[in-house]
């Protein structure tokens, strides 16, 4: 398992580098045959290009670097369950919806409180504490995105 | 000078503003205490509100909450081994060690003293260096100013911990996300590919929040996750709880905290140095005093198991950063670091562009956020000294009731700075960009200092090229521009000595501090 996971993360720097070098080498090859208009002081495309020459040079470096050198345990190693990755992205985006559709305190008792049930430890679960703390979630957006930093709502259903 | 002078401490003493800075030092040592949030966190969700707040109101706010988060940091780190943020790692290493010997007092209050006085040295320099540099800065030219940004640019990878050439990889995504939209000098479309949304550019606000405060919050999200289902509790609270927490155990005395200063003082000076520096963060200034100070320590023996010299040496190190951080953003318009990037940002936002003729332009609020800068540094002591017992329950507060919160806090906020739907999908792109970066293990400050150094990069680039004829020689025809290269040389060649010759004991706790990250 420790094999694996080291592996993993040495696939990962590698992963890194060849990802480097092919956004270098598509965007070098954009620059070249891309629709560019020409300008004053090189182009508009001089930085863009030097900006891929730079990835190019990072992305080759880490390729070799990881290539030659020993094996070295490296303590940052960061693991993101890919479903909290998709939950906390399609939670942001319902909860922007909801929130322009349904209205702002509805929205943000109801989907705090569903987020804040999803990730407590399930031997450690308190409904109560949850609930009181998405109400007071919800009132305190309430007050700070319709009287402080007011933001366009068109007619929601509740509020 | 007398009439801005008073115009300063007339907005700077004004109840409002203070109250701001009273409730932003607040904020900072919660999120600072709370281990994964952090003061960078806290700054960029609340850019949006800048908006809709007076422009010295909201820089009392941000100065308080950046002293506040920069002191936080430490309390995880000392009662919890844990450190609130990337900063405080390297206190961990005695701090902790010393609240296991029993001293939990005295490691919090050397701490407290020892970021009070490195952050006021620090704030000190930025005061008296700001003004004579930014007149230094009035002479450059395109050929000067594109030096000082390839100069912070290789600084920020450069000085990145052991990931160089993923920092300048960062850096150069960060250069050119900042060229989507239109061209400055012809107008022209660029890297658009065909969304008209796309015209305009990327957001700094979406960008930053996004990269930042998002991606930070997935992570967090994906740990409580992990951790929901089982007994696995092994987190801050039921380490806290089984530890416990007594403030009367022990008290720091004079005589203890003396022979302290020796280390407080050299933690000031390095920080304040690194921290000029584009790029090089408090993480590394936090521990290079550390390093530097038990070179110099009459015991050296002592650090790592709980030595008072090793909490005072991080600690003074680490917030000794904090108003030197500002001096590239203050003289020449380059942020050095994600917080000057933010503070840079803010004030965009209210108007005001970073540069050689902010500090001129905006004398009384530049002078007013000066003297905001040492009054906060008071507030933060009489706030922490009084409230230290609380505040070590902070870092018990759960992640899964926050983390909510500040999403949506986040989304809404962006939301609100510009009304644009778009800027909500660029945050969660960001967002998904920065738990991708961090999953590769590929720094973030270098990719977000790209992102802001890119533009005027490519001004001063197009400029001199375009005085010079297209000729690249003309770049480095210049003397200023050739000291700056070769002082930037000095200041690489210095930090690779320095670190080479590390002593091993050292290495071996910068590395355990990391890794308790």
């Amino acid at each position: 398992m420790r094999r694996f996971s080291l592996a993993a993360w040495r696939y990962r720097e590698l992963g890194f580098g060849v990802l480097a070098l092919l956004l270098a080498v598509i965007g070098l090859l954009h620059v070249r045959y891309g629709n560019w208009r020409p300008g004053p002081g090189g182009g508009n495309w001089l930085v863009p290009m030097v900006a891929y020459w730079v990835l190019l040079a990072a992305g080759l470096s880490i390729l070799l670097g990881r290539l030659r050198a020993a094996w070295q345990p490296d303590t940052e190693r960061l693991h993101v369950p890919l479903v909290a990755v998709a939950g906390g992205l399609l939670w942001g985006v319902a909860f922007f919806l909801a929130v322009r559709h349904i209205g702002i305190a509805v929205s943000v008792t109801v989907l705090v409180g569903a987020a804040m049930l999803a990730l407590s430890p399930r031997d450690a679960l308190r409904p109560g504490l949850i609930a009181m703390v998405a109400l007071a979630a919800g009132a305190v957006f309430w007050l700070l995105f319709t009287r402080v930093a007011p933001i366009l709502v068109a007619n929601p259903i509740l509020f | 000078m007398m009439e801005f002078l008073a115009e300063a401490f007339a907005l700077a003493l004004s109840p409002e503003v203070m109250l701001f800075a009273l409730i932003g030092i607040g904020v900072g040592v919660t999120v600072g205490a709370i281990p994964g949030l952090s003061g960078d966190m806290a700054i960029a969700i609340l850019l949006p509100f800048v908006f809709v707040m007076e422009p010295a109101a909201a820089l009392g706010l941000l100065v308080g909450i950046y002293k506040g988060s920069m002191f936080g940091g430490s309390i995880s780190a000392i009662t919890f081994g844990v450190p609130g943020t990337a900063g405080a790692a390297a206190t961990v290493i005695d701090g902790y060690q010393a609240k296991l010997k029993g001293q939990p007092n005295r490691a919090l209050h050397t701490a407290l003293y020892s970021s009070i006085i490195g952050d006021t040295g620090s704030d000190l320099v930025l005061i008296f260096l700001a003004l004579p540099l930014a007149a230094v800065a009035l002479m450059f030219g395109p050929v000067e100013f594109f030096a000082l940004y390839v100069v912070s640019l290789t600084l920020v990878a450069a000085l990145t911990m052991g990931k160089v050439a993923r920092g300048i990889a960062a850096a150069a995504l960060g250069v050119m996300l900042a060229m989507i939209g239109r061209d400055p000098i012809t107008g022209a479309q660029r890297l658009t590919f065909g969304l008209p949304e796309l015209s305009g550019g990327i957001g700094l606000v979406p960008l930053l929040v996004g990269v930042f405060a998002v991606s930070e919050i997935i992570v967090q999200a994906g740990r409580a996750w992990m951790r929901r289902s089982g007994r696995e509790m092994a987190d801050i609270t039921a380490r806290a709880e089984a530890l416990g927490y007594d403030v009367s155990k022990d008290r720091l005395d004079w005589p203890t905290f003396r022979a302290t200063l020796k280390a407080t003082l050299l933690g000031t000076g390095m920080g304040t140095f690194i921290g000029a520096l584009p790029g090089a963060g408090a993480s590394l200034a936090a521990f290079m005093s550390y390093g530097v100070a038990q070179r110099l320590s009459r015991k050296p023996q002592e650090f790592g198991k709980g030595s008072l010299e090793g909490v005072a040496a991080a600690e003074a190190g680490n917030s000794a950063t904090s108003g030197s951080t500002f001096i590239p953003l203050f003289a020449f318009g380059i942020p050095g670091s994600a917080t000057a990037a933010l503070f840079g940002a803010a004030l965009i936002m209210m108007g005001i562009t970073p540069g050689p003729t902010m500090i001129k332009e905006n004398m009384s609020l530049i002078y007013a956020l000066f003297i905001m800068l040492i009054y906060a540094n008071l507030f933060n002591f009489c706030i922490s000294k009084l409230l230290l017992p609380v505040y070590s329950r902070l870092a018990m507060i759960r992640g899964e009731y926050v983390l909510p919160v500040v999403l949506g806090l986040a989304i809404l906020g962006t939301f609100a700075a510009s009304n644009s739907v778009k800027d909500v999908w660029v945050l969660l792109a960001a967002g998904l960009l920065g738990v991708g970066l961090r999953w590769f293990g590929v720094p973030l400050g270098p990719l977000v200092l790209g992102f802001i150094v890119g533009p005027g990069l490519e001004q001063s680039l197009r400029q001199a090229l375009m005085l010079g004829r297209n000729d690249w020689t003309h770049l480095v025809q210049s003397p200023i521009a050739i000291g700056i290269y070769l002082g930037t040389l000095a200041i690489l060649v210095g930090f690779w000595l320095l670190t080479r010759a590390r002593p091993e004991s050292a290495d071996g706790a910068a590395g355990g501090g990391k890794g308790a990250t």
